[in-house]
């Protein structure tokens, strides 16, 4: 059997070995192993499937997941998060959409202390679903609010995406950092607006709530103060240097155990439950990046990746039509399997690719964040998805993706734009 | 089922899931004593690493657990339309797929942490020798597959009996 | 795969390595492919991966054991427990060029033969340059570097400890950030990382003093498979064992003198001199870490004085060329 061949039919086994409802994690390891053994032996496959399981679930940075997940259940079980939304209800809830536009934006500000999709999804998750579902909220509505809020994750700096590329690409993190910035927050105000829209052209997905009195509003914000000291401190904290990003996890995790305490809003069982359902959580999304490396391993062994981007150079068409053509590959791939696993296989392919079509290094980064962390809520693998129903499982997955559908739409249009008018990124590189 | 093995798996699950726990909570004041050293003008130099460890119990403990509380989420568009008994032996298959795939993982984890007895592979600042890593992640797996086998004697007696798997009603 | 080969059939061997495929060890592979390709008449052909697409750091040797690729190229000195012999090249003895480290390196390789190579054909073995103090503020004194806050690795660790600085492990993907936000105000490091990692922007000075080796890099073949490559394909691995060496360290000093002109004129970096008095007291540190080395390698499998003293008189002898 050709090397290419392998590929594709390991592709067609893993989906139906998913739509047979083998769990995911365990498909892609199930997959990525037995191509393995076919391709190279089972000695080598042994070799390859237990070093990646090691060095992925002893990294560093994969204890952020956890750290951060954990920051998010205890604000969650201690009822921080009840309070906050209380309060964004008071002030937001007459509109419709109101906390659907909330949770987006919480989103965005805890992308700025956080460098994933996964955790953003997971810790927003669990804080936002319960509140959308008591105020009535479409569950599609919800599950997609959630999984697109995720997306900021790596948009928004810090980010392990574009840690991953500019070490993979030598270019400086700082700068792409700085060049996510805009685009970061644009997105993340347009997704507000869309939420608000969605609301409006259809009321009954987020019902309108009663209108507080001003007493009332600046009342229930004595109840957000806890929240934002634990946000506040991590985030300024991150700015002035006294702690790494990674630092950070741990400081708001811990800021979020000790204001709970001191408030007497965490009791010893709201504690246990925050670490064991952090555990669960972050085991199911560990699972999933640890396969997702797994099966991208065996791809890269096929040299699937590297023949498509040799076939994609030898086209014989305009440079903008080779970039629309990489960012459907990314688009393609960011939708088969982990946006960050995709990413780690074609850096090297596809931006010495772009870059001597004349791209500049900065703004290809930035188009292929925006592309790579929209993978993680399309159709079939997309993992916020997955965290979603991970989280509540009233809300299937087909629910989440249907949710998420209307939110392509700012995507789209800043992709395009970013296309159109370079600067718009350039401007603050 | 009033057997021996459904009450013990989930004990083993959540007893590594309580370890696990404990190494969450180090993490986290690790991280917090090495900003406050560093504040002093004392940073310890093997945070990272350490971490890095700690990362092995906190995930590798983690996912029995997670396979008891079924948190590895899974796609049932398809097969929610099969009859019962089909959904039954599907299932079977899957579950048996899957411990047959965690047990070569466990297999490969096995030589992987052998390989670096024999080395004597250490990490770079502590010295630390990195095989019962390896094997703690190995032992993570066990739990899994004991889940799963679990699972298994679950689709077995609801097909003697004919009545629903348990987890469908949750 | 590849290796069972005899005469004239066509071979492909596959090639991994960690870092990208910009980084200079990975830029000899793709010299080291071309070549023998050309030198074989296209009878050989080899497949790269690099950029950790395939295996990682610390998981390489073992890949080309189980054969998950033919060849690897790895990073032995910091695994010190298993790499005993290699982590020589951690002890600072003041070679400041990549050529004369690597010269010496692959020497010690040849006539050595160390037994942690076993079961390998080396294919090829070369250094980076020296790590130089890159900080945020001149150090000069003892009292500039007193309780500074520095990314560090391996050997260098201790050194900086005795220097009464406190250094900080996390990998070079974090300096930047680091550096920006004042978690650590400087690194010890080669010097390409200015312009590799984007951090001469961030930094101020480079201190001109030599430290060890930075890293070491050694490709292997499995044995068995070598032997069973065709005679003249062996040949020509063998000539290009040296001349890679040669290819990788002295595109590697050129690019280190880019990366100081780049960091000069792009972001007014300065190159400070340590002080009389502070240099003597380095240079004692130093000649302590050698004793140390010896000390802890004691009971190795091989003479740890020998082959320091042997390290020492070959650097000489390369530095002279
Ligand atoms: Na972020
Ligand atoms: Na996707």
């Amino acid at each position: 059997m050709s090397p290419m061949l392998l590929a594709v039919l390991s592709i067609v086994v893993l989906l139906v070995l998913i739509f047979l409802r083998m769990p995911i994690s365990f498909a892609l390891f199930a997959v990525g192993l037995s191509g393995m053994v076919i391709f190279a032996g089972p000695g080598a496959a042994l070799q390859l499937i237990a070093s990646d399981i090691y060095r992925q679930a002893s990294s560093y940075s994969m204890v952020v997941i956890p750290l951060f997940i954990f920051m998010g259940q205890v604000i969650f079980n201690s009822g921080m998060s009840t309070k906050l939304f209380n309060s964004a209800y008071k002030w937001l809830g007459h509109f419709p959409g109101g906390v659907a536009a909330t949770t987006i934006a919480a989103s965005a500000a805890f992308s700025a202390v956080s460098g994933s999709n996964a955790a953003a999804t997971a810790t927003m998750g669990a804080i936002a679903i319960p509140e959308m579902k008591k105020y009535g909220y479409d569950k599609k509505f919800a599950g997609g609010t959630v999984a697109i809020g995720g997306t900021l994750g790596i948009l928004i700096p810090p980010s392990t995406a574009l840690i991953i590329i500019a070490v993979q690409s030598e270019q400086s993190i700082t700068t792409l950092f700085r060049a996510a910035l805009f685009p970061g927050v644009l997105v993340g105000t347009l997704l507000v607006i869309t939420a608000l829209v969605v609301a409006w052209r259809k009321p009954a997905l987020g019902p309108v709530g009663p209108k507080a009195t001003w007493g009332e509003r600046f009342r229930s914000l004595g109840g957000t103060v806890e929240i934002a000291v634990i946000f506040v401190f991590a985030v300024v904290g991150m700015f002035v240097g006294w702690f790494t990003p990674t630092e950070a996890a741990g400081v708001g995790a811990a800021g979020a155990v000790l204001i709970a305490v001191l408030t007497r809003s965490l009791t010893w069982a709201a504690f246990r439950r925050s670490v064991t359902e952090t555990l669960r959580i972050s085991a199911f999304v560990v699972l999933l990046v640890v396969g997702a490396v797994a099966f991208g391993r065996f791809l890269t062994l096929t040299r699937m990746p590297f023949e498509l981007a040799d076939s994609v150079q030898a086209l014989p068409v305009a440079p903008v039509v080779v970039l629309l053509i990489v960012l459907l590959i990314y688009l393609l791939g960011g939708a088969l399997m982990d946006g960050l696993g995709f990413l780690v296989i074609s850096i090297p392919l596809f931006f010495p690719l772009l870059s001597a079509l004349g791209y500049d290094l900065v703004w290809t980064t930035i188009i292929v964040a925006l592309v790579t962390t929209l993978g993680a809520v399309t159709p079939p693998i997309g993992v916020n998805a997955f965290i979603v129903t991970g989280i509540d499982p009233d809300i299937s997955i087909v629910d989440t993706f249907r949710g998420v559908a209307p939110y392509f739409v700012p995507y789209v249009l800043v992709i395009a734009a970013f296309i159109v008018w370079p600067g718009l990124i350039l401007f603050a590189a | 089922m009033t057997g021996f093995l459904p009450r013990i798996i989930p004990a083993i699950a959540r007893v590594t899931a309580a370890i696990a726990g404990v190494a969450l909570i180090s993490a986290v004041i690790l991280l917090v004593s090495g900003i406050v050293f560093r504040l002093f003008g004392n940073p310890i130099a093997v945070t990272y690493e350490v971490m890095g460890l700690l990362a092995v119990v906190v995930l590798g403990l983690s996912f029995g657990d997670g396979q008891v509380a079924k948190a590895h989420v899974a796609i049932d568009l398809f097969t929610a339309r099969l009859n019962k008994p089909a959904q039954l032996i599907l299932e079977a298959v899957i579950t048996l797929l899957s411990i047959a795939t965690f047990i070569v993982v466990m297999y490969a984890l096995w030589g992987y942490g052998v390989g670096q007895t024999k080395t004597g592979t250490t990490t770079e600042l502590l010295k630390v020798p990195t095989w019962p890593w390896v094997f703690v992640l190995m032992f993570g797996f066990g739990v899994v597959v004991l889940a799963l086998i679990q699972d298994f004697l679950k689709i077995i007696q609801a097909w003697i009996t004919k009545t629903p798997l348990e987890d469908e009603q949750k | 795969e590849g290796g069972q080969a005899a005469g004239d059939e066509p071979i492909t061997l596959s090639y991994a390595f960690f870092a990208p495929a910009a980084s200079f060890p990975a830029v000899q592979m793709e010299e080291w492919a071309n070549q023998i390709s050309e030198r074989t008449d296209g009878q050989v052909e080899v497949e790269l991966f690099v950029g950790g697409t395939l295996l990682s750091s610390g998981d390489i040797f073992d890949g080309v054991t189980e054969g998950v690729v033919d060849i690897g190229m790895d990073s032995p000195a910091y695994d010190t427990g298993r790499f005993p012999f290699s982590s020589v090249m951690n002890v600072p003895i003041g070679m400041d060029s990549a050529e004369t480290s690597s010269r010496t390196f692959l020497s010690l390789l040849e006539e050595y033969e160390p037994e942690e190579f076993d079961g390998y054909e080396i294919i090829t073995a070369f250094t980076t340059e020296a790590s130089y103090l890159q900080t945020k503020t001149p150090i000069q004194s003892e009292a500039d570097i007193a309780g500074m806050s520095l990314r560090a690795a391996g050997a260098n660790v201790p050194v900086l400890e005795e220097l009464r600085a406190a250094p900080i492990g996390m990998s070079m993907a974090e300096v930047s950030e680091a550096l920006n936000t004042g978690v650590i105000q400087g690194y010890m490091s080669s010097r390409e990382v200015m312009k590799d990692f984007g951090l001469a922007e961030s930094i101020r000075s480079v201190t001109n003093y030599p430290f060890g080796t930075s890293n070491s890099f050694v490709a292997v073949m499995d044995k068995a498979r070598y032997d069973a490559l065709p005679e003249s394909v062996k040949t020509v691995i063998a000539e290009l064992r040296e001349e890679m060496m040669l290819f990788a360290s002295q595109g590697h000093d050129e690019s280190i003198q880019a990366a100081i002109d780049f960091a000069k004129d792009e972001h007014g970096v300065e190159i400070v001199e340590v002080e009389e008095a502070a240099r003597a007291k380095w240079d004692k540190i130093l000649n302590g870490q050698a004793d140390q080395w010896v000390k802890t390698n004691g009971d190795s499998y091989f003479d740890a004085e020998g082959v320091l003293a042997r390290m020492r008189e070959l650097a000489a002898e390369n530095a002279a060329r």
